[in-house]
């Protein structure tokens, strides 16, 4: 068992398998050695997140891990954003805040599998929407000058008979 | 992924989508499409600056294009060409010259191949036809280009080619310049054969509305000589780009040009295209030498310093124009000294080997060792095939009967395995003019898959040359058939394109006769500027047509059939297309030439 602590100062008392889906948690552990008693701090990581990606964690617990250099085709497949299995689909369904954290988190403990599962749910929300409509969903503040929005909107048009 | 990130982000429990650090924005848009990048791009200046990186583009260029197998222009560069590895089409290096490519060159031609694509794709919703009349079809592929002029009035084009598009460094967006120019190559024969080199201007920045003008760059015109045949290089950067020959006062030539970014005709030597045969008799003990004039020869394939020409019967010469080494590949008559009439089509450097198509035959040479001619001493003009020089002899072949047209090209299974060899697909049209046969007709695709059992002799265990297999497996075996209409045709040209579009005219249907308006072709016909005109041609018109045989641009089973525009004329005389831009050239009878970008 491998005890971490959160930036809260909060400790999770974790299987080895399930904590070692953290590439960053893993490369740690093969440094210290197997008997540290020392719990892991993660300074960047607060306690309700860690709770959610320990979760992640728990359910994909034995999948073997993507190799550091995927081969080409398997590249290929994970990049469609579309496909996120159902556990996955009903994992990530947490608010907008949470889910930001939970990419944050996932990249920061290099957890390959669970940054794309974030990334491809923000791709998702963000699918076939136009400029206005991705603002209001992620509340973003539309800082271009006029002139400047009207000539990158030129620059960006999509025009379909082109 | 390492990401140094500032705590205090993670540490704020109010985290929104723009201040994940920049690393992992990038990674986000490489789960979007290319349309959805541009949208998320026009939201803030944070989300701009993040799109304008060259790696966003890579990566879109990567998942969107180039792993799907859609058409992007790709340049072969004269060192992946090699010196003597004759597989031109060796694409080891082609990834990298998108690393080459600035950030907004690469952008606008990964959305400009995304668009392509799509249209490509795009499949006509024959539902909502049938049910809704006042639906009205739009062409998937309406050219969004259409640029037309006049070589010279009524003398009739009797060739026309992309050579190259060159891209003008002083991209700059307000001074109206234009962002690349297209160098096409027309040949006209009037009282003399005229070759003409034009510079077709293109802005790809929204300044549509200026109507482009093509400008004469470079002419030649050797007084009394008659082209026979030409070939352009298909490499970037070349030295040779452009082989002709031509008949002047009963010599036979064939000169090489370098044609300039400017367009200019610049010679750089002539080749004599008509070699000869020397053979050894040996009679009481003394050596005589035969000299027997082969045909004359016209360049097929120009690839690095390797130029191919055939002669109209049965031989091929591969010639390295810098060093004079040359091999001859011959196959033999059906009857001992009679020789008929074949000419060549088209010569393929393929793997390990070379593919001569001919009108009425297909032969697959071993790849030929090239010997310098001659040695002086037997004093022997440059250009004779040296005592006991071994002549090549095909390692296998196969007859499609009498073609109109045919189109080679090498299909590679996977883009990322530049390595493996490529099948070859074989676009064929049967000669239409045959009366006695029924008004259906078809185009057929072939494929040559490689022989797994091949040896590659580069890599053999030095073992005798008997150990060498054929690197491909023949007879072609036919995957697809489209169906056509027989008909007179002016041009009877194909070109099949690596990514499976190929190009055709189809001849104006006689036996309707306009009586009837029903095609073997969903009528996707371009309705052009010309007003009603073309539209009402309807069945005894020609048209350009376009195949997309299954793989990456068609998802299906079936051959997808378009009509790009139709020519009321029916005078159609030469046509040019290139898939990787999605842009065609025309030529007809009246001079006109007139470039489409689908």
């Amino acid at each position: 068992m491998i005890v971490v602590k959160t930036s809260d100062n909060e400790t999770f008392t974790v299987d080895r398998e399930v904590v070692e889906r953290s590439v960053l948690i893993k490369n740690m552990l093969d440094d210290i050695g197997e008997n540290s008693e020392q719990a892991i701090p993660l300074p960047n990581v607060n306690s309700s997140v860690l709770k959610k990606v320990l979760e992640y964690c728990e359910h994909h617990r034995g999948e073997p891990l993507p190799a550091a250099d995927a081969d080409t085709s398997q590249e290929d497949t994970r990049k469609r954003s579309t496909d996120i299995s159902e556990w996955d689909q009903k994992f990530i369904t947490v608010d907008q805040e949470m889910l930001f954290e939970i990419i944050l988190a996932a990249n920061y403990l290099d957890i390959k599998s669970l940054l794309d599962v974030g990334c491809k749910t923000v791709a998702n929300m963000i699918k076939g929407k136009t400029p206005e409509e991705i603002r209001k969903l992620f509340n973003i503040v539309n800082d271009f000058t006029p002139e400047e929005e009207a000539q990158i909107k030129k620059e960006n048009e999509w025009a379909e008979d082109r | 992924m390492n990401i140094t990130y500032s705590a205090r982000v993670a540490g704020m429990f109010s985290t929104k989508l723009l201040e994940l650090p920049e690393d992992i924005l990038v990674y986000l848009l490489t789960f979007l499409c290319v349309p959805d990048i541009l949208s998320v791009r026009q939201t803030c200046k944070r989300f701009n600056e993040t799109a304008n990186l060259t790696i966003v583009w890579i990566n879109a260029w990567e998942t969107q294009i180039f792993r799907k197998g859609y058409p992007f222009p790709l340049t072969i560069s004269p060192e992946a060409v090699g010196k003597c590895g004759i597989e031109a089409h060796n694409r080891s290096s082609t990834a990298l010259s998108i690393q080459h490519m600035s950030r907004v060159e690469l952008e606008q031609r990964t959305r400009h191949a995304y668009r392509l694509a799509k249209k490509w794709l795009y499949e006509y919703p024959v539902q909502k036809f049938l049910h809704d009349s006042t639906f009205i079809p739009l062409s998937p592929l309406l050219p969004h280009r259409d640029i037309q002029w006049v070589v010279s009035p009524s003398i009739s084009i009797t060739d026309v080619r992309f050579v190259r598009s060159v891209r003008c460094s002083t991209s700059n967006l307000d001074a109206g310049t234009a962002d690349e120019s297209i160098l096409v190559l027309t040949v006209s024969k009037g009282i003399w054969s005229v070759i003409t080199i034009w510079d077709v201007p293109i802005f790809l920045h929204g300044s549509d509305k200026i109507q482009p003008q093509p400008r004469k760059r470079a002419e030649w015109s050797p007084k009394g000589g008659l082209f026979a045949g030409l070939c352009l290089s298909r490499d970037s950067g070349s030295e040779a780009d452009l082989a002709v020959s031509v008949v002047c006062e009963g010599r036979h030539e064939i000169v090489l040009f370098n044609i300039s970014d400017a367009g200019e005709l610049l010679p750089i030597c002539t080749v004599p295209s008509v070699p000869m045969r020397a053979s050894t008799l040996t009679e009481e003990d003394t050596l005589h030498i035969q000299l027997q004039t082969m045909q004359p020869m016209k360049p097929m394939t120009l690839s690095g310093h390797l130029l191919a020409m055939s002669d109209d019967t049965a031989s091929t010469v591969i010639y390295n124009w810098k060093t004079g080494a040359f091999a001859v590949l011959e196959h033999e008559e059906d009857e001992a000294g009679v020789w008929k009439h074949d000419h060549a089509i088209q010569v393929v450097f393929a793997y390990r080997s070379i593919l001569v198509v001919r009108a009425r035959s297909l032969h697959l040479f071993p790849e030929p060792e090239l010997c310098l001619a001659s040695p002086s001493s037997l004093g022997l003009t440059d250009f004779t095939t040296a005592p006991g020089l071994h002549i090549y002899s095909p390692l296998a072949n196969h007859s499609f009967g009498w073609v109109d047209g045919v189109s080679v090209v090498p299909v590679y299974p996977d883009p990322s395995i530049s390595s493996q060899p490529g099948t070859l697909k074989i676009l064929v049209r049967l000669q239409s003019d045959n009366p006695w046969t029924a008004n259906e007709h078809s185009l057929d695709l072939y494929e040559l898959s490689v022989n797994p059992n091949f040896v590659d002799p580069a890599f053999g265990h030095g073992e005798s040359i008997t150990a060498i297999q054929c690197p491909y497996l023949f007879p072609p075996i036919c995957t697809t058939r489209v169906s056509s209409t027989r008909g007179p045709l002016r041009c009877t040209d194909l070109v099949l394109g690596q990514c499976g579009t190929a190009i055709w005219v189809k001849p104006g249907d006689r036996a309707l006769h306009g009586l009837l308006t029903s095609d073997v072709y969903v009528d996707y016909t371009y309705i052009a500027r010309l007003g009603g005109l073309e539209a009402s041609g309807g069945g005894v018109t020609e048209s350009l047509v376009a195949g997309i045989f299954p793989g990456p641009l068609n998802p299906g089973e079936e051959v997808r059939t378009r009509k790009i525009c139709t020519n009321i004329s029916n005078n159609w005389t030469a046509f040019d297309y290139d898939e990787a831009i999605g842009r065609l050239v025309l030529g007809d009878a009246a001079g006109c030439v007139r470039v489409l970008e689908l």
